[in-house]
């Protein structure tokens, strides 16, 4: 008969192994939480930079234009080579199932600001911005970008949780979060008036906030997978 | 499951550190060997033995031109999983009253 020592020592250390395997066997999100702190702070500060140049009277200057305008997309650019040369390593050692995870990351992180700075481009192919009609389709392209990117905050959050799957609170309120303010900021594109007045005023002031507030979201999703990893 | 019937899969580190690492979600070979440290000689004989005995499913696909073995448990491995699990806090629980 087994010694009733032997039993417990042998069921604690098997008990051990399995939380020690558990544990070696999440998903390796060290690697994805420094590119979404990395491309929400870069492109927050962009934001912040672009501000204080707008206060200063600068930022419509040749340089001033060039900073705030093109220099975080060449962070982004740099920032995509990285993530590409870490995903050739993945390829190595993944699942099919979380390089998928890894796909819709990197498409949701690096398409949008591919697409953001399509926008910005089409400004020059959208002559007489005095016009009201010019306007309206501007504005209209604003409003998309917007939706477009809270949407992918919306994809990002869902997809960290499926992955991390104890989904824990504060991912729950990020997801309500950008939920909310996506239904809210198409419910306002639904209804605005296009007028110069309007798009000048009020629709640029929402879309950058609400763009910012997805740059900080980045952040925060950055800082509590890293928080998480030391946990 | 009671203490006298353990069945043999969770007989071996081995076997029950692969069957803890599948229970997280499907995992490839290379990852298996990562997570057990174990050589692939030894974690393919394992695996093939928990194969056999219904507990694991492993598919052979193509990675970028590469072949991919994919491991992911069953129903039934991960009921027995999990009931072996049981089985251990139920000793422990004893054992501490």
């Amino acid at each position: 008969m087994t010694d009733p020592k032997d039993t417990l020592k042998s069921a604690t250390e098997d008990l051990a192994l399995i939380r020690n395997t558990m544990d070696r066997s999440r998903y390796h999100f060290d690697f994805l939480s420094t590119v979404f702190l990395i491309y929400g702070a870069v492109m927050l500060a962009g934001e912040i930079l672009a501000h204080i140049l707008s206060v200063c009277g600068v930022r419509d200057n040749a340089p001033g234009f060039f900073i705030v305008g093109y220099l975080p997309y060449v962070f982004v650019f740099l920032l995509f080579v990285f993530y590409f040369v870490m995903r050739r390593k993945f390829i190595k050692s993944e699942t099919l199932y979380s390089l998928h995870l890894y796909d819709v990351w990197g498409v949701v992180l690096f398409f949008l600001p591919f697409l953001s700075l399509c926008f910005s481009l089409s400004r020059f192919f959208v002559p007489g911005t005095e016009k009201v009609e010019n306007v309206g389709v501007i504005g209209i392209l604003f409003c998309i970008k917007t939706l477009l990117f809270l949407f992918a905050a919306l994809i990002t959050l869902l997809f960290t949780a499926i992955a991390l799957r104890d989904t824990p609170l504060l991912l729950i309120a990020l997801i309500c979060l950008s939920l909310f303010l996506f239904v809210l900021f198409w419910g306002f594109f639904v209804g605005y008036p296009r007028t110069i007045d309007f798009f000048y005023g009020e629709l640029i002031t929402r879309t950058q906030f609400l763009e910012r507030a997805v740059y900080l979201l980045y952040v925060v999703l950055g800082l509590y997978l890293k928080i998480r990893k030391y946990k | 499951m009671e203490l006298s019937s353990i069945p043999d899969a969770f007989q071996s580190a081995l076997r029950l550190s692969v069957l803890s690492a599948v229970m997280m979600g499907e995992k490839s070979f290379r990852e298996l060997k990562r997570i057990t440290g174990a050589t692939d000689g030894n974690l393919g004989a394992q695996i093939r033995k928990l194969e056999e005995q219904g507990y694991l499913v492993c598919e052979k696909t193509f990675s970028a031109r590469k072949p991919l073995t994919t491991v992911s448990l069953t129903p039934f491995g991960r009921e027995q999983f999990r009931e072996y699990v049981e089985l251990l806090e139920r000793i422990i629980k004893e054992a501490t009253k």
